[in-house]
């Protein structure tokens, strides 16, 4: 679903965002990338999404190879990859209902499918009741799920999330990762960037932790940390 | 195209943001009214200058004892003279009944008295071009046919033309024209700044709606047509109400003009818009028209630098 060859980012004048970085996910993964702030995890979901370019290296996503995608193509790229992001991005003026649509308007979906695949993704999400809440009306939580309900409503191949949990409380998040549990088992690609410990460790996924810039570990059904087993065995 | 979904959308942004939405109507609205009001006063002027050029004509009175071949000779000097628009002969009847009409009620006293006919007959020309009129009225000076005794007459005054004040009007109506239409050109890049200026401002207050647009893979033009339509229904509001206002600004001068002592030949100069021929029918349409696709326009271009992907 995504490959990575040896990208590399550097930011103006010489900010390292993403050094040689060489990653492979396959369909149907979930993954978590974890590391500091500013170990390069949004770098990275940028670049998947070609909001920005990578200084060398070549990007893959989804079959397309993004440095020789015409820009006028950037927008169906997008409509594969569903995004939730730390802040939510809602659109502040669209009630829920509306909010979840508008994914579905930007790909020309008719009338009467939008009112079929709305109350659906609305009602898994479980704000059926909230539905024509504007956003400042409702939790950082319930925000969170309108987000991922937009995000997943066209069910992209991949959907990437970047700090989901950043601003919900701990048990809002369970739910919240619970949820894009659900959805990777529909057979979606899940990546997502966090700080959260807790929620890494819960999980037992794939974990890909960042820092500096360089991956410094790939680990399956891995921890936030380094697994408890190594640690064991280096005593 | 989904034609009701975009239109929904720039009607439903518009009545929320409607501080922005005044504001660019107003703008709109000031900068077609100053418009729409240069065109108008120049309109009218041209208008009433063309009037004034028509009055002045050349009136060239034959002698009382000219023979006929001389009239004869005259009529075909002013019939190939390319300069003159037309002529008209006025006969020695014709001459004393205008001057009974100017008289009025009292002119069957005054004309009683007089013995014969004194009034001579004339040649009225209208030149094609006013600034000829010296140059064309000269070649009859000295006509034989032309009758340079008319009493109470100095020398040359059989030939009268186009009065000094009147010429000296036309000079500051052309000055004054000359200047609309500098300040024409003026208003009208005014009024695309202040348009487009207004349209950029309210994109920029909903910069991050364009980002999660964007994020949500919407194409560009997807982002574009609701800010387009937006852009064309302020423009049309505002241009409509600016032609209102035109409609009634001009009507009040008109009505000052006619309530002066000077009623008569200020009308001419200045006529209410609905005497004077087809063009206000054209004019509002078309500042309303103007006004909507400058508005689009603004509305497209304004878009530019935040649809860069």
């Amino acid at each position: 679903m995504i490959v990575f060859e040896n990208v590399s980012k550097i930011y103006e004048p010489d900010v390292v965002g993403l050094q040689d970085f060489t990653w492979h996910v396959p369909k149907g993964e979930f993954v978590f990338l974890v590391g500091p702030s500013g170990s390069g995890k949004t770098t990275l979901i940028k670049l998947v999404l070609k909001e920005l370019e990578p200084t060398e290296g070549r990007i893959l996503v989804a079959g397309r190879n993004l440095s020789t995608l015409r820009r006028s193509k950037v927008p169906f790229l997008r409509r594969n990859i569903g995004c939730v992001f730390q802040d939510f991005k809602l659109l502040p003026n669209k009630t829920v209902w509306e909010n979840v649509a508008y994914a579905l308007e930007v790909v020309g979906e008719n009338r009467r499918s939008i009112r079929r695949k709305v109350p659906e993704i609305v009602n898994l999400v479980g704000l059926a009741d909230k539905a024509n809440s504007l956003p400042h009306e409702i939790s950082g939580g319930e925000q969170q799920r309108v987000s991922v309900a937009r995000a997943f409503v066209n069910h992209p191949p991949l959907l990437l999330a970047d700090e989901p949990t950043g601003n919900i409380d701990p048990e809002t998040s369970i739910g919240l990762m619970q949820l894009l549990m659900r959805i990777n088992r529909t057979g979606t690609t899940v990546v997502v960037a966090t700080h959260d410990r807790d929620m890494v460790n819960r999980m037992k996924r794939r974990v890909i932790q960042l820092e500096g810039g360089r991956m410094v570990r790939d680990e399956h059904r891995g921890s936030y940390d380094e697994s408890p087993a190594e640690v064991t065995g280096a005593d | 195209m989904r034609t009701s979904f975009f239109f929904s959308e720039a009607v439903g942004s518009l009545r929320r943001n409607w501080v922005m939405t005044m504001a660019a109507i107003l703008t709109v609205f000031i900068s077609m009214s100053i418009l729409g009001v240069a065109l108008v006063t120049d309109r009218n002027l041209n208008q009433g200058t063309t009037s004034l050029k028509n009055r002045i004509l050349i009136q060239v009175f034959i002698s009382d004892n000219a023979t006929p071949e001389q009239v004869a000779a005259l009529q075909q000097k002013i019939n190939s003279t390319p300069q003159i628009k037309k002529s008209v002969y006025i006969s020695k009847d014709q001459a004393l009944e205008r001057f009974r009409q100017t008289l009025g009620v009292n002119s069957a006293i005054i004309l009683k008295e007089l013995p014969n006919n004194p009034l001579p007959a004339s040649y009225e020309i209208y030149v094609k071009d006013s600034n000829q009129v010296d140059a064309v009225a000269q070649q009859f000076v000295g006509n034989p046919a032309v009758d340079d005794n008319v009493p109470g007459s100095g020398k040359h005054d059989s030939v009268v033309y186009a009065k000094k004040t009147v010429r000296r009007m036309l000079g500051i109506i052309n000055l004054v024209e000359k200047g609309m239409w500098v300040a024409m050109g003026i208003f009208g890049v005014a009024a695309i700044l202040l348009i487009s200026t207004t349209v950029r401002l309210s994109i920029f207050a909903r910069r991050r709606e364009i980002e999660i647009m964007r994020l949500v893979g919407a194409t560009n033009w997807f982002i574009r047509w609701p800010f387009i339509l937006e852009g064309f229904i302020t423009g049309l509001v505002g241009s409509v109400l600016a032609g209102l206002g035109i409609y009634a600004f001009n009507w009040t001068i008109f009505k000052w003009i006619k309530s002066t002592t000077l009623s008569y030949w200020a009308v001419k100069i200045y006529p209410p818009w609905f005497q004077s021929g087809s063009w206000p029918l054209g004019l509002l349409p078309s500042l309303a028209l103007l006004g909507a696709v400058l508005g689009a326009l603004g509305g497209g271009f304004a878009l530019r630098r935040y649809l860069k992907v």
